[in-house]
């Protein structure tokens, strides 16, 4: 199980890196072309929002949680007595795990629907709506499986050794 | 009464350890699913998440990101102080002018803070103790000069605060440039008066002949390359913040690519970092939107708003009660969660006294800059003392009097607020 989420969640961590990769690339030769060459790309926009930035957003949220990327605060969290972390740590996963499943299910049922009503984004070129949500139920689903495994293992073994708990020294964006 | 029991719970899972993105979006949406019902609660979840990320200005953040990464990699930053110590070395206190000199460079093409004073201290501060620098001192300077990064452009705190508060994220930028020159020049100031008291804590360099000193200048070509295709391109109106991320990211990643021959595995852990703190930041804001939303339906900022305009008090002692509790929030709480709790109910309440959000953008920033050097929990001290194997709470003590320094500055843009908005005035 540990092994097919840590597989999902380097592809989905690829795969946002590429968005990442694709956006940089697009918007400068956008640029390029509209100011030295007056010609612009008129799909560069449509393409970067609907679909790139999506990816880049959602396709790693479970590596960044199992990185411990997801910046928290850690004052009283790093104090608590083991048992007790480990008790509090599965109920908040439990909490995350609802609410991200709500996400993924929400989004996954806009994408079915626009695929089934052949719904295309207004705009220089008309693009399929669904494949723009696409990336949110496929992010959160990774997210999904990790919960689970995680609060398995809280419940059973009182630690997750997969999970970093606190990002480190360098972790954040500041 | 919903609202403050939605808060409590925010506050209990922040305190739990929940990371801020999902306790944000865990309370919000329970607070709406309360006040609004379920059509409304699900409403929000099925359309905030794809709204928000498809947003064009968030394209800033990942972009700036990967830039940072890149120049960090890329070595651009050994060079700068190498070039500033040749030029400053001689004056007392030279090399700790020449970090502060080294940390704007760094800062004006780096967003990132913690990356600065990380740098600074792998490159500046072993010179500065290589030349008998009293380490405090040494590594007071280091950690200031870190946070330069934060208020010169392209800040990623700044564009975070830009996207919370909903203003000219290219204004915003600008406008950090004549504050930031203000902060150099008072770290600047404050060492030499350091080293003046006391010249044994920092003994002045080896004479560099004017010939070595003009050679050496070729060295600031490629910071000077990724500024004009970043901050240059903002401020002349030439492109947008967002095509300026973009650019600045691809100009950072070829400088990169021809610094040094360059393995898989380093292109794919750098492709990582950026990609999993842009994916944070992305989770932050969904949280921070998700919850403003539930404050817009209780009222709450509206009320504040009421509250705050009733009081028998000028709009100034607001604002300088503002700041306090920045300074304060600072020594506790991580920058980018003050940001994200506080921005989306400050800022209505800012601008409803008035105020300008570009100008009290500059002093937010100014304040968490004060916040990464304070203790207990002044990151960058902590970075300092990592990378210098100094004790952290000699860091601290090495920052105190660029602390003081820093408050007057401070007390200047407060008081002067066309030092702040001067600048984006002049922009096209």
């Amino acid at each position: 199980m540990q092994i097919l989420i840590r597989r999902l969640e380097q592809v989905g961590l690829a795969l946002a890196g590429l968005c990442i990769c694709l956006v940089m690339l697009t918007v400068s030769a956008d640029a390029l072309m509209r100011y030295a060459l007056h010609a612009p790309m008129q799909w560069a926009t449509d393409v970067t929002s609907f679909y790139l930035l999506v990816g880049a957003a959602y396709l790693a949220i479970s590596s960044t949680f199992t990185a411990g990327d997801h910046i928290n605060i850690n004052l009283l969290h790093q104090r608590m007595p083991v048992r007790l972390r480990a008790v509090t740590d599965a109920l908040c996963a439990l909490a995350y795990l609802a609410v991200f499943a709500l996400v993924g299910w929400l989004a996954w049922e806009t994408a079915v629907e626009a695929l089934h009503n052949q719904e295309y984004m207004p705009g220089y070129i008309e693009w399929p709506v669904w494949l723009s949500y696409l990336p949110i139920p496929l992010g959160t689903g990774i997210l999904c499986l990790r919960l689970v495994h995680h609060i398995f293992m809280l419940l059973t073994r009182g630690q997750d050794p997969h999970v970093v708990q606190d990002h480190g020294l360098e972790g954040g964006v500041e | 009464m919903s609202a403050a029991v939605i808060l409590a719970l925010l506050f209990t899972l922040l305190l739990l350890g929940a990371p801020i993105g999902f306790a944000l979006i865990l309370s919000g949406f329970a607070g709406i699913l309360w006040v609004g019902g379920t059509t409304a609660a699900l409403g929000v979840l099925a359309s905030v998440p794809h709204e928000l990320a498809g947003k064009f200005e968030f394209l800033t953040i990942p972009m700036f990101l990967l830039m940072a990464e890149f120049v960090l990699r890329s070595g651009v930053a050994d060079d700068l102080f190498k070039v500033a110590a040749a030029w400053t070395g001689r004056v007392p206190g030279g090399l700790g002018m020449a970090t502060a000199l080294s940390g704007a460079g760094f800062g004006a093409i780096c967003g990132s803070s913690t990356a600065s004073a990380a740098t600074l201290s792998a490159t500046s501060l072993p010179a500065m103790l290589k030349h008998g620098y009293e380490r405090r001192m040494a590594a007071g300077v280091v950690a200031i000069s870190g946070t330069l990064a934060m208020l010169i452009p392209p800040s990623i705190a700044m564009i975070i605060y830009g996207l919370l508060a909903d203003v000219n994220i290219g204004k915003l930028l600008i406008a950090g440039v004549v504050p930031a020159v203000l902060v150099t020049a008072a770290i600047m100031l404050t060492t030499y008066v350091l080293a003046k008291r006391d010249p044994s804590c920092a003994p002045l360099s080896a004479k560099v002949t004017w010939g070595e000193k003009f050679r050496l200048l070729r060295l600031v070509a490629p910071m000077l390359v990724l500024m004009m295709a970043v901050t240059g391109v903002i401020y002349t109106g030439v492109a947008t913040p967002t095509e300026a991320s973009a650019m600045g990211a691809l100009v950072s990643a070829i400088l990169y690519f021809m610094r040094g021959r360059r393995t898989w595995a380093e292109v794919a852990d750098l492709f990582g970092r950026a990609t999993r703190t842009s994916c944070m930041v992305a989770i932050i804001l969904l949280g921070a939107h998700v919850f403003t939303v539930f404050f817009a339906l209780t009222q709450t900022t509206q009320s504040l708003i009421g509250w705050v305009g009733a009081l028998p008090v000028e709009p100034w002692v607001i604002i300088v009660a503002l700041t306090l509790m920045y300074l304060v929030l600072g020594c506790f709480l991580d920058q980018i969660a003050i940001l994200v709790l506080t921005v989306p109910i400050v800022a209505p309440l800012v601008s409803s006294l008035g105020f300008d959000l570009i100008w009290f953008g500059v002093i937010k920033i100014v304040t968490a800059e004060l916040g990464m050097v304070t203790p207990p929990l002044g990151l960058n001290c902590f970075v300092v003392s990592k990378y210098s194997r100094t004790p952290v709470q000699d860091v601290f003590r090495g920052t105190l009097p660029h602390v003081a320094a820093h408050l007057v500055v401070l007390a200047v843009l407060l008081l002067f607020p066309a030092l702040s908005l001067w600048l984006p005035s002049q922009m096209r």
